[in-house]
């Protein structure tokens, strides 16, 4: 669990300048009119000029929840992009406001679980001297755009997605035709090989490609999502010209808004308006209304999307010949380097510099979940090793994308410290969970006393690494914000006849391969649940062909069948 | 001549909770119409008129801005006091996660057992508008 | 009491009719669409200035013909949520060229008042009871926007 005790590090470093969107004169007034929007309203609230029914929209749309025990405070992170000061107000947050700790969730953004309605002005008011807001993380409106963690520096991407987030970010902030829309909306931005961002099970999906011409533009897909009914976005335009991209969300949102259905909450999503109206015909109506506006309507022109872009240039990486023999040491030394190494970095574009992930997923810890010491801690060895910078990802994890190869053994002892480097990125323990029953109102069932069992009982890294690339996803009711259809094991927590129950679903995928899992067959209790995940994972290493077959592969290759007989004693 | 609905008993007692408006936080309505921090204080309903009772009741504060969200829960009687059944109430009157992390700093005002005073407890406001029933549990839209 | 786009209040002359049996014409009437839809002609004999009310489920397009003769289109919220409102004025505005008034009636929110502005929409029928004064404030509540306003102007918005 959190290891509060560490001693504080003697700065090495101060903040430097990240390449990020910088708040101009313009944002920050638009900040500080929201806040006191917010204000009024929850004032209005208290003298009882609105009623909860027509607030609690409102308070939506600045991220405030009530849930089960208090408010609960979702900020925006866009695309999961953040500087050490930023971190290091969100442990400011989590201390003065809250018990001491946050909550990163799939959305790449943060939430904290105690806030005071009454204090939640001043909140805002800290988040915006570090150029931060909580606008539109919930409620039926465009929510936060997420992307790749890796994106501008990972070594299999196109090109850096995050200019063309912060566009839609600014795009869709009190986009004053869709703030209503018929339900909640969300964009995804991908530029990568790899799909480390699920774009395919979003509202609008945008896949970064270059076509023959050897130009850059959109691949859109829309009407993906999860929730309790589970879809994959379909293609509606091979190749979006850039200069388009905004004319073409107009027409998509404004077709949505207005065939979209009210009447049932459960259907009121794009991918129920898609499947109901087909996608050639909800294709023929964005196009038509494309056509009609893709002149007239609004795209960024040239120059404020150059000054758009010139946030995000990359920083100088320094050019030095890396000690490779001293690394190769420590990881012959250390088994636990070894692991991290292995799984919890990635390739970067510059030579000697590696992206690093943090889980925060430790031995026995809840997913997602870190206190504001280590808040800070990250924000230092950010500030260290990291060129200050900070991402945050679906995965519930963290990531330093800037870390030279020859600062990633301290790097590791120093996370190690903190109870920060578990080096099980990508593996069985790298687990998805909501807050599930424990905070949120909407649960059936608790997730994070699962996700822990499980962590316990597959302590072994050595195991953990020969069972290799698996997904582990762990919702708490059916709306699926653990992702747990889109997992190779998914669990789905249920409530049977006043018991939770656990369903598992096999096979699912957030990648490139996206895939929905299948129901193998009947629910598991919290005290059988364990057990059968460790079945699940013992007809895989049984019947795999080799270690290269990963578990997702052996599921397409053998079906469930394997699976059921070892679960259900079916034969 | 109308049809009347047989009144139905309850299947369990029934107490009544909601969140404090300004700070969220989980309180039970008590016989006299203030909000405890304490199950043990609740209020307990027997049969569907003292549920009417109890939601009224706690209706006048939802009005006066001080509670949101009131509702009726399933309970049972351990040594005359309300104690929840389902794990969703029991997780709630125990105003923590089942798992804590080790690094929560617990403000004084999250775990008193505090008697919240109300504006105003007068009980002989009108059963209309009445706070909803344990049928249609208060949740957010993710 | 309505208000309008600048944030000034005054004194609602319509009457949103409803109910159409036996109905006598006037200009003050705001006419239920399908009425409209069935008595064009009689109506516009009768009337030198219409207005007609649309559900939030209506087929705008079906006006696309007749809105030069059109002077008033309220643009009905069943409930606030529904936010058809704000593409339908949009919609008049920039798709159809209409040149009439556009209004919500129904039941939006004061803190709605400034997107229907920024969305077309000339008035708003402040739901009874409300207090017209914090409609006041909120109709120039943010004077940032992302986003232009729907007759294409850059005035407060940033691009």
């Amino acid at each position: 669990m959190y290891k509060e005790n560490f001693s504080p590090l003697a700065p090495a470093s101060a903040p430097q300048d990240v390449k990020m969107y910088k708040y101009d004169q313009f944002d920050d007034e638009f900040i500080t009119q929201r806040i006191e929007q917010l204000r009024s309203q929850i004032s209005r609230r208290l003298a009882g000029e609105l009623t909860e029914d027509e607030f609690k929209p409102l308070r939506l749309q600045n991220g405030v929840y009530l849930q089960l025990h208090a408010y609960m405070l979702r900020l925006a992170i866009p695309y999961g992009q953040l500087n050490s000061t930023q971190m290091r107000t969100l442990a400011h947050i989590a201390r003065k406001y809250d018990k001491g700790f946050g909550h990163f969730t799939t959305r790449q953004n943060i939430q904290y679980n105690w806030p005071a309605l009454s204090d939640i002005p001043e909140i805002l008011e800290d988040l915006q001297k570090v150029e931060m807001h909580a606008i539109q993380t919930s409620g039926n409106c465009i929510r936060n755009t997420t992307s790749d963690p890796f994106a501008g520096v990972a070594a299999d991407e196109l090109t850096d997605p995050r200019p063309w987030c912060e566009i839609i970010r600014q795009w869709s902030t009190l986009h004053p035709e869709f703030a209503f829309l018929p339900r909640k909306f969300k964009i995804a931005v991908n530029a990568a090989e790899d799909d480390r961002a699920a774009i395919l099970y979003h509202d609008v999906a945008l896949q970064i490609v270059k076509n023959d011409a050897g130009e850059i533009g959109f691949k859109v897909y829309v009407g993906g999502g999860q929730g309790r009914t589970p879809v994959i976005a379909k293609l509606v335009r091979e190749f979006l010209e850039p200069q388009y991209l905004l004319s073409y969300l107009d027409a998509i949102l404004r077709t949505y808004n207005m065939i979209g259905r009210r009447d049932n909450m459960y259907k009121a999503r794009i991918k129920i308006t898609v499947n109901e109206t087909g996608v050639k015909e909800f294709t023929r109506l964005v196009e038509l209304e494309w056509q009609r506006i893709k002149d007239t309507g609004f795209n960024l022109p040239d120059d404020q999307k150059q000054t758009i872009f010139e946030h995000f240039i990359l920083p100088k990486f320094e050019s030095y010949q890396y000690d490779d023999a001293k690394f190769e040491t420590n990881i012959a030394d250390n088994n636990g380097f070894d692991y991290f190494v292995k799984n919890n970095t990635f390739g970067h574009k510059a030579d000697g510099y590696t992206i690093v992930s943090i889980s925060l997923k430790p031995h026995g810890g809840i997913p997602g979940d870190i206190s504001a010491d280590q808040m800070d801690l990250v924000a230092q060895l950010a500030d260290d090793y990291s060129l200050s910078e900070i991402r945050a990802t679906h995965r519930q994890n963290l990531v330093l994308p800037h870390v030279k190869l020859d600062d990633l053994f301290t790097l590791w002892q120093k996370l190690s410290k903190a109870n920060l480097a578990a080096g099980n990125i990508g593996l069985l323990t790298d687990i998805i969970a909501c807050p599930g029953l424990d905070y949120c109102a909407l649960a059936n069932a608790r997730s994070i006393p699962i996700a822990q069992m499980i962590a316990e009982h597959f302590d072994d890294l050595k195991k953990l690494n020969d069972l290799g690339d698996i997904t582990l996803n762990i919702s708490g009711c059916i709306n699926a914000c653990a992702h747990h259809h889109v997992a190779n094991i998914g669990i789905l927590g249920v409530d049977k006849k006043g018991e939770e129950s656990y369903q598992v679903t096999l096979g699912g995928s957030s990648r490139k391969d996206a895939d929905i899992g299948n129901i193998i067959g009947r629910g598991f209790s919290g005290d059988e649940i364990v057990g059968a995940i460790d079945t699940i994972t013992k007809v895989y290493l049984a019947g795999r062909k080799n270690q290269a077959e990963n578990f997702l592969a052996y599921y397409r290759r053998a079906g469930q069948t394997p699976f059921k007989e070892a679960l259900y004693n079916v034969t | 001549m109308a049809h009347v609905k047989p009144i139905k008993p309850l299947k369990t007692p029934v107490s009544v909770t909601a969140n404090l408006l300004l700070k969220g936080l989980t309180v039970y309505l008590a016989p006299d119409g203030t909000w405890s921090a304490n199950i043990a204080d609740a209020a307990i309903a027997e049969d569907l008129a003292q549920e009417a009772v109890l939601l009224a009741l706690a209706n006048v504060t939802v009005k006066t801005q001080y509670v949101v969200g009131a509702y009726s829960f399933a309970v049972e009687l351990v040594n005359g006091k309300a104690t929840p059944i389902g794990m969703r109430e029991i997780i709630r009157a125990k105003r923590l996660p089942t798992i804590v992390p080790d690094g929560l700093t617990p403000k004084p005002e999250w775990e008193n057992q505090f008697t919240a005073a109300n504006a105003d407890s007068d009980n002989s406001a009108s059963s209309d508008n009445v706070a909803k029933s344990n049928e249609s549990k208060r949740s957010e839209n993710v | 009491m309505l208000l309008n786009d600048q944030g000034a209040l005054a004194e609602n002359q319509n009457i949103i009719i409803t109910n159409t049996d036996s109905l006598t014409l006037h200009e003050d009437q705001i006419l239920p669409f399908d009425y409209w839809l069935d008595q064009k002609e009689p109506i516009k004999q009768n009337l030198k200035s219409i207005s007609i009310w649309l559900n939030s489920d209506d087929d705008i397009d079906a006006l696309a013909n007749d809105l030069s003769s059109i002077s008033l289109i309220a643009l009905n919220f069943p409930k606030f949520g529904d936010g058809r409102a704000f593409t339908m004025a949009h919609l008049l505005q920039e798709k159809y060229g209409f040149k009439g008034e556009i209004r919500a009636i129904g039941h939006p929110i004061a803190d709605q008042a400034q997107f229907l502005f920024r969305c077309g929409v000339d008035s708003i029928d402040i739901p009874e009871g409300q207090d017209p004064n914090i409609w006041v404030k909120e109709a120039t509540r943010m004077s940032r926007f992302y986003q232009r306003s729907v007759e294409n102007i850059a005035a407060n918005s940033k691009y």
